[in-house]
């Protein structure tokens, strides 16, 4: 789960160090995902882990779309009202759409093509959510790999510290912009699509995802990889850890409770710049 | 409108259309107001004006956090919830009077908010209304699981068969909320007002401009924040007293929600940020618009309303930051030739000095 957590912080730390906007809606792209990997499973009979590279397409391009619709206008105003709000809004009215169109009854892929346990010793582990953290940590490598590796990555590296040296230097900061949606789609994609082979889907599934999300971020450091990865893997231990410790009703508290304490004591996170 | 009044008498000397039509206005507005459940008898009609009115309290809540301070809360649904079930508990467990209730309900608001508000107050404005989020869903697992306050069924009022004051209950009829909902409404737009007007007002919107040059001019950044919070914070759990008291039934899943607090947000930005009427106006138009909608499109199922809303706040982000009043403020032009022709004075004094 922890890995998990931190292949979607990953795309929302690499969109909100690039635009250097608070993403509301970035839950909402998995939800978007995970009913895109359900609806596939139950028209297609296409099981959750052969429909990601469709999730990746479809939440890339529902990423590209709230870029040139929504957030290269708000870019443009100075308030930052409008830069909040309007991914918000679009959290509303991507979650209400999805209830209206597929009522909000709580969803799951039956039958999926990883199902059952593995057992190591004394250690039981549920298949699905092996596959889930070893897809993860894979789709994350693949992103880490283009982003310090290859000459996009790194010119993408520069738009995230410095957009004006970058747009001297000849980067074209728009179609990097394009780029962060893209691999932020890759990473939302895939992670909903592996979410779907075991947790339920329901519209208002996102908000978790979002709310976890931004703990990790903050966490890890805004606009730091390296940091999601590391805070993703923390949230998802102390989660694991309370749902143990103090009943799984109240796994989640702990987790907002370290937001606020990591705020109040080390508001840059653990990698953050700055 | 009591305010028009006092400036009328005041300042006799020189009496513009403005103040005659101000003041006709305003009378006109509170005779409409306080005979509204008599001209409307209709239980539907008094309901949403009833509703109409909760959420003007609520909005205004959120404006003078949001709008005249500078952090956007996400998550006003925290202290509208933890007002609805302080009451709630303790009239149910102990025949507490909600009214004393209500009181407790804004103090324990207010702690939340110093508590949420000391790591957040500091930092960015994203951070307050992230944390505010995810203290939401806190609160709801913590309520869900709480025994004490009746967990996921959540808490049932004893219905009494006798109206009282009191008791915060009245048989059959609607026409005392209404009235009670309308005097904490004029209560709480009193407040922001005087609050808008006073230092505090000054400080928070000189700090809304820009944070750093206030505090560079010896504003305690922290401190004003803090009490605009505890104000906020207050006057949401005010609004959330009384929807218990008026349901008659609160549960975690249905307050400590998102869209409990998108309700907040809406009827603030809707009808203008930073402005007194701008909370009601906002509230008088979505909220009968979205029952109307529900009523129309499916049931509380279909979220119509809700896709409605999200697509509002998007174009108000994208186009038009200020609201519906902004829009007023822009068009100014038009409406500068109306409001030349009310302050031209009808009994003119001899000694007119710079007042007006």
């Amino acid at each position: 789960m922890g890995a998990l957590y931190a292949l979607v912080a990953s795309g929302l730390s690499l969109i909100q160090g690039l635009m250097n906007i608070i993403n509301f809606c970035h839950g909402d792209l998995v939800t978007i995902s995970m009913y895109t990997s359900f609806l596939l499973w139950s028209v297609f009979k296409m099981d959750p882990l052969v429909s990601i590279p469709v999730c990746i397409i479809v939440s890339t391009l529902v990423g590209i779309a709230t870029h040139k619709l929504i957030i290269s206008q708000v870019l443009r105003s100075p308030s930052s009202f409008g830069q909040m709000f309007s991914t918000y809004g679009l959290g509303i009215l991507i979650a209400s759409t999805l209830q209206f169109v597929f009522t909000p009854n709580y969803r799951s892929v039956l039958n999926p093509f990883v199902e059952g346990s593995i057992s190591i010793g004394a250690i039981n582990i549920s298949k699905p959510l092996l596959f889930g953290a070893v897809g993860a940590l894979l789709a994350y490598g693949l992103c880490y790999w283009f982003i310090r590796r290859t000459p996009e990555g790194q010119a993408l590296q520069a738009t995230e510290q410095d957009i004006d040296a970058a747009k001297m230097m000849g980067i074209d900061t728009e179609k990097m912009f394009l780029l962060g949606w893209t691999i932020s789609g890759f990473c939302v994609g895939t992670a909903g699509a592996l979410l779907t082979n075991f947790y339920y889907i329901h519209p208002y599934v996102g908000e978790t995802f979002s709310n976890i999300s931004f703990v990790v971020v903050t966490l890890g450091g805004y606009g730091s990889f390296e940091g999601s990865l590391i805070a993703g893997l923390i949230v998802g231990v102390v989660e694991t850890i309370s749902g143990y410790v103090i009943g799984p009703q109240y796994k989640l508290i702990p987790v907002y409770l370290t937001y606020l304490i990591v705020l109040m004591f080390r508001p840059r996170g653990l990698m953050g710049r700055r | 409108m009591k305010d028009n009044g006092k400036q009328l008498m005041n300042d006799t000397r020189k009496i513009s259309r403005g103040m005659v039509f101000r003041v006709i206005g305003g009378l006109c507005l509170a005779i409409f107001l306080l005979s509204f459940p008599h001209i409307f008898t209709s239980n539907y009609l008094r309901n949403l004006a009833i509703l109409t009115c909760m959420w003007a309290i609520g909005g205004q809540a959120w404006n003078v956090l949001s709008g005249y301070g500078s952090r956007y809360s996400m998550g006003h649904a925290i202290f509208f919830g933890l007002g609805a079930y302080s009451s709630a508990v303790l009239f149910t467990k102990y025949g507490i009077s909600p009214w004393i209730g209500m009181i407790i309900g804004m103090l324990v608001s207010s702690s939340i908010s110093v508590i949420v508000g000391f790591p957040t107050f500091k930092l960015t404005p994203a951070y307050y209304g992230m944390a505010t989020l995810g203290f939401t869903f806190t609160l709801q697992a913590v309520f869900l699981n709480w025994r004490w306050v009746g967990d996921s069924r959540g808490v049932f009022m004893p219905l009494l068969r006798k109206s009282s004051i009191l008791d915060f209950q009245f048989a059959n009829n609607k026409t005392q909320y209404y009235y009670i909902v309308l005097f904490l409404l004029v209560l709480s737009y009193l407040l922001v007002y005087k609050v808008s007007k006073s230092k505090l007002g000054f400080y928070i919107r000189a700090m809304k401009e820009d944070e750093l040059a206030a505090q560079s001019l010896g504003v305690d950044v922290m401190k004003n924040l803090q009490i605009v919070g505890i104000i906020s914070a207050s006057l949401a759990s005010v609004a959330g007293t009384f929807y218990a008291q008026y349901m008659l039934y609160v549960d975690p899943m249905s307050v400590y929600n998102s869209i409990t607090s998108n309700n907040f947000i809406l009827s603030a930005t809707l009808g203008g940020i930073a402005t007194i009427a701008g909370p009601l106006i906002g509230a008088i138009i979505f909220i009968p618009t979205g029952e109307l909608i529900r009523g129309w499109i499916g049931g509380s199922g279909k979220a119509f309303d809700q896709m409605l809303w999200g697509f509002v706040i998007i174009l108000i982000a994208i186009y038009r930051p200020s609201g519906i009043l902004g829009w007023f403020k822009e068009h100014a032009k038009f409406f500068s030739g109306i409001s030349k022709w009310m302050k031209e004075p009808i009994v003119r004094s001899n000694h007119d000095n710079s007042r007006m």
